[in-house]
């Protein structure tokens, strides 16, 4: 198999949908408004009490475990807008807010009001933390900022076994980045749709592309994914991995295989790690990758087992860390061209990226179907010269 | 106890803490008539012909001897370009202040009847011992609300003012211009009275008991506690990054033996070490707050108690100056209310 498009792709998106900020606040209704984002992961709350605070499209949020329950509000006191705590992470046995020390309970409610006669009168249910819908697909954990959120199974596409599965207890957190870009946050989704750049950009790290034979795309209405096939040519990294796979009593997976969940989530699985990558837009030139990278926790308890999964830890930590600077390099520069006064001749997309001209497609479509709306000069395909004549893509 | 016997509404909305067309009117109408205490005679004594200063964002100098100010030389000035500009400088006390308004209130009007008080309070036997211009990733306002109230004090301020008085010791002066808040009774803040009047001896001096607290608006405030006083000039620099500019001064006395000079350095260095740790305190909920306000969305409520009605009091200056449409929360109050209505 290789790719489900014969010929090259027109690009769907104009440059300005990248650098501009009316395109920005659009996509953000149209978009990200009702979705679900995987923010972090069970292990990051997993004590009662404990809790673990972030930036989601311009929302503070505090994650708070209460009574085994994984709970979401917006970080800011009902009092003066302070933030509640401005630390990272940490336990309280209830909410409390840093400056006037409001205390509120897991329903959000004001607890305890210190001098709170300075306060009169106060009718119940006026004050209170604002609270979000939290959900659990294995370990991970999606929030929604939308008062009714889009079905989560949906947003998946029918993938939500495979990530329960993907994202099960019998994979051990190793690493978690909140990678800040200088681009637009379709530029780090589109970078990551496709493999073509792996051999200029990720000479350190993944150092070549898959052949047309070995890559298989499938491409749903919601979601695309990728598998590449076990290839001879790194027949020694998976001798590699399968040797420390035995100390550890674990199979390493041969396929390599990427998911991407429109808008904003991938999930993947090589050898003996997985990642989920969650992208946050910040701004029109500004985004945040969230990655939350994963390693097969060992069957086997012995030393040398332990051994074997501390060196696998490492090696992915170091390579992982690599990979992500690498990208971090070049994405800027992607940013920059969009950004460009003038714009070269051409602008298309192989077969290879045909995943980047579905996800295009997926964009456009959410935009008209929101009401927020498409401009008219920005529903016409960038037709080449060269694809004239009609560029599509196979069904 | 304070004037207000019930719980208030902001009149300000969070996004008039971030917006820049507002700053730029607070500029306009709020900090260029004001007069703005920027340093001490101190500075222009110790034999440098220029002082320099920073006013929202810009850098100015004053001439020592000809007691001007002028736009500091920057890269991409010209000349003549810096000597268009003028202003006033004046010093009461020892203190330093000046105004970037050639027109509008003297320097003893603006004061008002806090004139004559300053000029004692700041002069004389006090010597300044700290200055300390704190950059805080906040709006000017957030920085002023927060030292017109002592609610925060038993959350923010663990290691050094540890509690807050209670409402029968608080009085509370709300005025056109200025507000002030007094802390009568001495058996509060007592892990600080400690050792005052031993220290007073050894020194001859006399300070007086109460705490006192004054704000003349937009940004200068003054404080008395003790042995120590302070001056505060609070300026914008961008609509969430602003300046505080924090003087500290401690009563000398006249004695001038050896006793009285141990006694001063120890009181110095107790004063350096006390200050810049609440000063530390406070900014690090500053940039809370302002991440607070600056969020897409906001909780239920927002709310001002009896006890911070000193905020109220100046969110209803700055608004009334600046044009701000006063917004109405959940909290069931009319933020439109006039202040004899609301008492």
């Amino acid at each position: 198999m290789t790719f489900a498009s014969k010929t090259h792709l027109p690009q769907m998106l104009p440059a300005e949908a990248y650098t501009s900020g009316d395109y920005f606040s659009r996509e953000g209704i149209s978009l990200f408004q009702d979705a679900w984002h995987c923010v972090a992961q069970t292990n990051d709350v997993s004590k009662e009490g404990s809790f673990k605070t972030l930036q989601l499209l311009g929302h503070p949020l505090i994650l708070w475990r209460t009574k085994g329950e994984i709970r979401c509000y917006l970080n800011v006191c009902s009092h003066r807008h302070c933030l509640l705590t401005g630390k990272s992470d940490g336990t309280m046995p209830l909410l409390k807010c840093q400056y006037h020390g409001w205390e509120y309970d897991r329903e959000g409610d004001t607890k305890r009001i210190p001098d709170a006669k300075s306060f009169r009168p106060l009718a119940p249910g006026v004050l209170g933390l604002r609270r979000y819908h939290v959900k659990l697909v294995g370990q991970l954990v999606f929030v929604s900022l939308a008062a009714k959120p889009a079905s989560l199974d949906e947003q998946l596409g029918g993938q939500r076994s495979y990530l329960e599965d993907l994202f099960s207890d019998r994979w051990a957190p190793l690493l978690t980045v909140a990678q800040e870009v200088d681009a637009n946050w379709k530029v780090l989704a589109e970078n990551v749709l496709e493999g073509y750049h792996l051999e200029e950009v990720h000479k350190n790290t993944f150092k070549k592309f898959a052949p047309a034979k070995a890559c298989h795309h499938e491409l749903f209405e919601r979601v695309t994914t990728y598998t590449e096939e076990s290839l001879d040519e790194n027949r020694r990294v998976q001798q590699q991995a399968d040797f420390f796979a035995r100390l550890m009593d674990v199979r390493a997976e041969p396929e390599y295989h990427h998911v991407f969940c429109y808008p904003n989530l991938a999930a993947s699985r090589m050898t003996l790690f997985n990642w989920v990558q969650t992208i946050l837009p910040v701004g029109p030139g500004k985004s945040v990758s969230y990655w939350q990278i994963f390693q097969l926790r060992g069957h086997s308890r012995t030393p040398w087992a332990r051994f074997a999964a501390a060196i696998v830890g490492r090696h992915g930590r170091k390579f992982f860390k690599e990979a992500m600077r690498e990208d971090g390099v070049v994405m800027p520069g992607v940013q920059a061209g969009m950004a460009a006064e003038d714009q070269p001749n051409g602008g298309l997309i192989s077969a290879r990226e045909e995943r980047i001209f579905h996800f295009q497609q997926f964009v456009l479509q959410k935009m008209r179907q929101s009401g927020s709306g498409v401009r008219e000069h920005e529903e016409t395909p960038i037709l080449l010269s060269s694809c004239e004549g009609g560029c599509h893509v196979s069904e | 106890m304070f004037q207000s016997d019930t719980h208030l509404p902001h009149i300000l909305a969070p996004e008039h803490y971030y917006d820049s067309g507002l700053l730029e009117r607070e500029e306009q109408k709020l900090m260029m008539p004001a007069w703005h205490c920027v340093g001490s005679v101190d500075d222009l004594s110790q034999g440098k012909e220029w002082y320099r200063f920073e006013l929202f964002g810009k850098t100015y100098e004053i001439d020592g001897a000809r007691r001007s100010i002028q736009m500091a030389a920057i890269p991409s000035q010209s000349r003549s370009d810096r000597l268009y500009f003028s202003g006033r400088v004046q010093v009461v006390g020892k203190l330093v202040f000046v105004s970037l308004s050639n027109a509008g209130q003297s320097l003893r009007e603006f004061l008002g009847t806090h004139y004559d008080y300053i000029r004692d309070l700041f002069g004389g036997q006090w010597q300044r011992f700290l200055v300390a211009p704190q950059v805080v990733k906040a709006n000017w306002k957030g920085l002023v609300e927060n030292i017109l109230e002592s609610y925060h004090l038993e959350e923010v301020h663990k290691n050094t003012f540890r509690t807050f008085p209670s409402a029968d010791a608080c009085f509370h002066d709300l005025h056109d211009s200025w507000s002030g808040y007094t802390e009568r009774n001495e058996s509060e803040h007592s892990h600080l009275r400690g050792g005052v009047a031993t220290i007073s001896r050894l020194l001859k001096v006399n300070p007086h008991p109460e705490y006192r607290h004054i704000i003349i608006y937009p940004n200068c405030v003054i404080a008395r506690m003790g042995l120590f006083n302070w001056i505060q000039t609070i300026l914008p620099i961008t609509p969430v990054q602003s300046m505080n500019y924090w003087q500290f001064f401690f009563l000398r006395g006249e004695k001038k033996n050896p006793v009285a000079w141990v006694t001063s350095e120890l009181l110095k260095n107790w004063g350096r070490r006390f200050f810049m740790k609440a000063l530390e305190e406070d900014n690090q909920v500053l940039e809370g707050v302002q991440a607070g306000l600056q969020s897409v969305s906001h909780p239920k409520g927002g709310l001002i108690s009896a006890r911070e009605e000193r905020i109220f009091h100046f969110q209803r200056h700055a608004a009334e100056h600046t044009g701000v449409v006063p917004v109405t929360y959940a909290t069931g109050r009319d933020s439109a209310l006039k202040w004899s209505e609301t008492c």
